[in-house]
């Protein structure tokens, strides 16, 4: 191009430079300007529409991985059965009610006036195909549930055949993920009180009322959105920009709670936060050790302090809402005298223990510290490792860790699963340890494995709740788990917004119960 | 020049397969098979063997590296990104999902910061080593120090939650943007306004601005019809390339803010091991800012004709 | 366009000539100040305050007090003690990155300035990808990948940016050698490298003190940034960047969680900026343009 130039040339060329920064200029501001005005637009919640944000995606997972199996939290799938609040019992859904014709044989009887989301009859032979068709697309092995096969004996009878005896069938069906969609649709369709208006991937799901559904139809329309960060979920609450909150941060709960303008509720869940001692390390393979560890948590005073006294000081793996808990029968187990006289007897000799937690949850990572505190004091060296909550559960179930902070809990009518995953050698958590190692993480043994089954298996629920109950006695007398805290969920409403009537599990309330 | 638009364009190409294939590899040392983690963390608890396999056969995992990259390569040029492990989308649907906030982000901090920077970098330039200069300075360098992330919690204390009205967090409105855009654009303008007055007061010097000075000509006439064009065309290259860097604050303020952009896809899709989604976001920011570079570097050469792009390039 | 075209501009800069420089301006002297008071007090931390860790959950959330200056944090420790820890972390971290970034960027850039050619051209095309992709999209990606630690910060770090200095070792490499008296000594038999050496130290000396000042501040914000975004420091460490990270959740409650470790970051920052525009505008040298 140009080698040389006289000042007269740049005078020019600066001249177009000058035409070409306006238009950038102006051309960015226009951008600027559509941009916002579009945003505008957006996001005003219209009378009678009550937006409710969730912790997560209402359309992400399975509902685009399985096919479409059930967003969680949300009102568009029944199943065959369900969890009433207090979780004490089953209650009849879809179906209208079940009986044990063997050990490894049910027959549940169908509604015969439930009309699906596209129009097509719930008949017992479209539940059995919908039931197989989960199952097949999605692994679901985490719930006890074996089923072998099934069959509708007639229009309305659906019988489950297991493969093994599994008293816990009729709780299991009442998993979100085992909700009735029509096996032959290609987007999710089911049945439920509302119906989805629109699904986008990544967006809000608007949920109007089904006009021919089974029990009242809703007047209210709702809007379900995803939320991740707790923090922001409140101060969306705040800001009036959402109407309900789930899952509010438990530490802000006081100063939430102050303000006038909104109801904020808290409900125990059936799920605990503890922390799982590996019983298979070198150095946590010392029962004293363990038990040392265990004595020296005061769960009292992290909840109150840490967790703003919303949950319950735990004693047990297992929330004291779920019916078999052994809460009322353990003990408390904060004493710091015992903790040092169990580690002067226990062969620990200054070595580091590592103490994996989940990056995510900041209330875990301060009960942790606190936790780490109380051990240097009499005199066990901690390390606290925080992991992406991606390779979180790998490393605990792979025994990379002496201890794991880990929040388990139920979401099904029945619970036995929990116990199974748990503690159970084969179970989840042990499985891959005990596989290849012949040991597993934090299964106690044999004799915990038979109580287990025999739990697993009892069709009498005394039976069934003894077994359980002395599979708690025992984890706590091996020192396998430190349970801290039945967690507390906390949901925040609009003070103008009445509802929803609470369920111990978040993810099944009943959002007909909410108005504005 | 051809010769030059070839030789950039090349080495833009190697650039963009390096990078690629840098983060493909990355993903090949960390520890533990992507395929166990995502589907541990998929079902909460150990998938079998089946499912492993299954899921390395869905995600092309089985096959050798070099025809793993080979593959996504070939797929990424036609536009096809892959499948995210977590969300069950394209990985393309997720970038343009998110890339929309964090261009609203970066246009609007611009913005802010031209606002600032402009008239801040030509009063510290015309009144050269007075209190205005000196002032203009300070806020400048407290500007490029002041760390983005407090910054961001600073407004959302002193402004956002007393007056109860400006959201702090999210995005969907006009005054979502206000504090992100105030944050990421304060930096800016510092780093515009310090580059401006350097660079007019280096036009200042040239000989034909003294000519028209020496002309007679009003010292506010050489100031703006003269000099200031002149230092706006390194001005105007820099707004180019910071760009390319508003992405860097914007992974941070998008954070502080929780604005769904393409940091914050980033971001999560780290923590998650999420590696399709990760590699697609780099490379996205990759070609982004090879092409910013690359149209900035040629208007730089246009605007100023004394660059000879044969020699230099 | 080249402010190291003149190979003798640098000739005269030795160890006393910088702090004479630095005398002579007050801004990186009130920035030197700052950066020995707070080298001061991290050597010191021990002795002037307590254990950062200690402390009592009946403590919590205390905003400042007599006892407590600058309050405690939700686990009831003292902030203060934690802040003057921390900043043992931030001036280690900041300065072994700017050290190992310098060591790799001298390296790499007398390799090619020595070498030219091809080598020159490869590592001179991975130079300006790193000084031209945003830095902590990169660093974020290599650091989360490895997981996070204050380790994997610094190794990321590190990677992403030892360009610059590369760039101006290699640039006084190239104006070292083309001068003419190079032929001459050439032809009177004196070895290359050695030529090089001893004209090319004195003469980059300037421009690598300059940028590696100018790149502390930097260093500090971004490896702040990295962990506030939870890929740094493991708990209970008293990091700055993840002390502001854990604060966001008491924005309202407890202001200072954030605000303290906020401000001690931009003081540092500040001091390393001051610093390094006092020495570029007495040496009369700015690096960071050879990088545009």
């Amino acid at each position: 191009m140009f080698n040389l130039t006289t000042p007269r040339d740049r005078e020019e060329k600066s001249n177009s430079a000058t035409v070409s920064r306006r238009t950038l200029v102006s051309g960015m501001a226009g951008v600027g300007f559509a941009s916002i005005a579009g945003c505008l637009t957006a996001g005003d919640s219209t009378e009678g529409t009550i937006r409710i944000s969730l912790a997560s995606e209402p359309t992400d997972g399975d509902w685009g991985e399985y096919g479409g199996v059930v967003p969680y939290y949300t009102p568009f799938h029944e199943t065959l059965t369900a969890s009433p609040p207090d979780l004490q019992s089953v209650e009849p859904r879809l179906a209208t009610g079940w009986e044990v014709v063997d050990e490894t044989t049910w027959h549940f009887t169908i509604r015969d006036d439930v009309t699906l989301h596209d129009g097509s009859e719930l008949t017992a032979s479209l539940a059995g195909d919908a039931l197989s068709a989960i199952l097949e697309a999605r692994p679901i092995g985490f719930t006890r549930l074996t089923p072998d096969s099934f069959t509708a004996v007639d229009e309305y009878v659906l019988e489950i055949e297991t493969t093994q005896p599994e008293p816990a069938t009729p709780g299991n069906l009442a998993h979100p993920l085992l909700s009735i969609q029509h096996p032959d649709a290609d987007d999710p369709v089911g049945t439920g009180p509302y119906a989805a208006e629109s699904v986008t991937s990544g967006e809000p799901v608007e949920a109007v009322g089904f006009d021919d559904y089974w029990r009242a139809v809703p007047e209210t329309q709702l809007i379900f959105e995803g939320v991740s960060d707790p923090q922001t979920r409140s101060l969306r609450l705040e800001s009036g920009e959402t109407d309900v909150a789930l899952d509010l941060p438990r530490g802000s709960y006081g100063e939430l709670a102050r303000n006038d303008d909104l109801k904020i509720r808290t409900e125990t869940e059936p799920r605990t936060g503890m922390v799982m001692v590996n019983r298979y390390r070198e150095v946590t393979s010392d029962p004293d050790l363990r038990k040392a560890l265990q004595y020296a948590v005061d769960q009292r005073e992290l909840v109150e302090e840490v967790l703003d006294g919303i949950g319950e000081p735990a004693r047990s793996p297992f929330s004291n809402v779920i019916p078999w808990s052994a809460h009322d029968e353990l003990p408390e187990y904060t004493d710091m005298d015992q903790a040092r006289a169990l580690l002067e007897t226990s062969e620990y000799d200054g070595e580091e223990l590592r103490f994996i937690i989940d990056g995510n949850q900041s209330e875990q990572q301060l009960i942790a510290q606190e936790m780490q505190r109380r051990y240097n004091e009499i005199g066990i060296e901690i390390a606290i490792e925080q992991v992406e909550s991606a390779a979180f559960f790998g490393e605990y179930t792979g025994g990379e860790a002496d201890l794991a902070f880990v929040e388990l809990g139920s979401i099904n009518g029945a619970a036995d699963y929990l116990v199974y995953v748990m503690y159970h050698s084969e179970g989840g958590d042990n499985v891959g340890q005990y596989e290849s190692e012949g040991t597993g993480v934090v299964n106690p043994g044999e004799e915990v494995d038979e109580l287990i089954e025999q739990g697993d298996t009892a069709f009498d629920e005394d039976v069934k709740h003894e077994a359980y109950r002395e599979v708690q006695q025992r984890v706590m007398d091996d020192g396998v788990t430190i349970p801290v805290y039945y967690k507390d969920y906390v949901i925040g409403t609009d003070a103008d917004v009445d509802g929803p009537d609470l369920h111990a599990i978040p993810h099944m309330t009943d959002w007909t119960t909410l108005s504005k | 020049m051809c010769w030059y638009l070839l030789k950039r364009v090349v080495s833009s190409a190697v650039v963009l397969g390096s990078v690629s294939l840098a983060t493909y590899a990355l993903v090949l040392i960390t520890p533990g098979d992507p395929a166990e983690t995502i589907l541990r963390e998929r079902l909460n608890s150990q998938p079998s063997d089946q499912e492993v396999s299954q899921f390395r056969a869905e995600h092309g995992l089985e096959e050798p590296f070099h025809v793993q990259y080979a593959n996504w390569l070939g797929n990424a040029v036609s536009g096809d990104l892959g499948q995210s492990y977590f969300h069950g989308r394209a990985v393309r649907e997720l970038i343009a999902a998110h890339l929309p906030a964090t261009i609203e982000l970066a246009v609007a901090a611009m913005i802010v910061a031209l606002v600032i920077s402009v008239p801040a970098g030509i009063v510290s330039a015309v009144y050269r080593q007075t209190s205005l200069d000196y002032i203009s300075q300070a806020g400048a360098l407290f500007g490029v120090s002041v760390p983005n992330f407090w910054f961001g919690y600073l407004l959302i204390i002193l402004v956002a939650l007393p007056l109860n009205a400006i959201p702090t967090s999210g995005a969907g409105s006009a005054a979502h943007l206000v504090l992100p855009a105030v944050t990421l654009g304060t930096g800016l303008a510092a780093v515009i306004t310090r580059l401006l007055r350097a660079s007019l007061l280096e036009t200042l010097e040239e000989p034909y601005v003294r000519t028209a000075r020496s002309k007679g000509l009003y010292e506010r006439v050489v100031v703006y019809r003269h000099a200031l064009r002149s230092a706006l065309i390194p001005v105007v290259t820099v707004i180019g390339l910071q760009f390319a860097y508003v992405l860097n604050g914007a992974v941070i303020v998008e954070a502080v803010f929780n604005r769904p952009g393409l940091g914050t896809l980033l971001v999560d899709a780290v923590f998650a091991r999420d590696y399709p989604v990760v590699q697609g976001v780099v490379l996205v920011t990759a070609v982004l800012f090879v092409v910013t570079n690359f149209l900035v570097d040629l208007s730089y050469r246009y605007l100023d004709p004394r660059i000879d792009l044969e020699a230099s390039a | 366009m080249n402010t190291l075209s003149d190979p003798g501009r640098f000739e005269s800069i030795r160890r006393s000539n910088l702090l004479t420089a630095l005398r002579n301006n007050p801004a990186s002297l009130a920035g030197g100040i700052v950066i020995a008071l707070v080298t001061l007090v991290a050597i010191a931390g021990p002795v002037l305050v307590g254990d950062p860790n200690a402390g009592a959950l009946s403590n919590r959330l205390q905003p400042p007090s007599m006892a407590h200056p600058l309050g405690t944090d939700p686990l009831g420790r003292d902030v203060l003690s934690r802040l003057v820890y921390g900043a043992r972390i931030t001036l280690a971290m900041a300065v072994s990155i700017t050290l190992i970034r310098l060591i790799i960027g001298f390296v790499v850039g007398l390799l090619a300035g020595l070498f030219g050619g091809l080598v020159d051209e490869v590592l001179m095309r991975v130079v300006d990808f790193l000084l031209a992709f945003p830095g902590i999209v990169l660093a974020l990606v290599i650091a989360g990948i490895l997981g996070p630690s204050l380790r994997n910060v610094l190794l990321a770090l590190v990677v992403v940016g030892w360009g610059s200095y590369a760039r101006v070792v290699r640039s006084s490499v190239l104006s070292v050698r083309e001068e003419p008296f190079v032929d001459a000594a050439k032809l009177a038999g004196v070895s290359r490298i050695r030529l090089v050496w001893t004209h090319f130290v004195p003469n980059v000396a300037g421009p690598v003190v300059v940028l590696s000042t100018l790149d502390l501040g930097g260093v500090v914000l971004a490896a702040a940034g990295l962990s506030f975004l939870g890929l740094g420091a493991q708990p209970p460490t008293p990091e700055w960047g993840t002390m502001v990270a854990d604060g966001s959740d008491y924005l309202r409650s407890a202001p200072w969680l954030v605000n303290v470790p906020g401000v001690a970051i931009a003081v540092v920052v500040l001091g390393f900026n001051l610093l390094g525009d006092g020495l570029r505008d007495s040496l009369d040298t700015d690096p960071t343009r050879v990088n545009r």
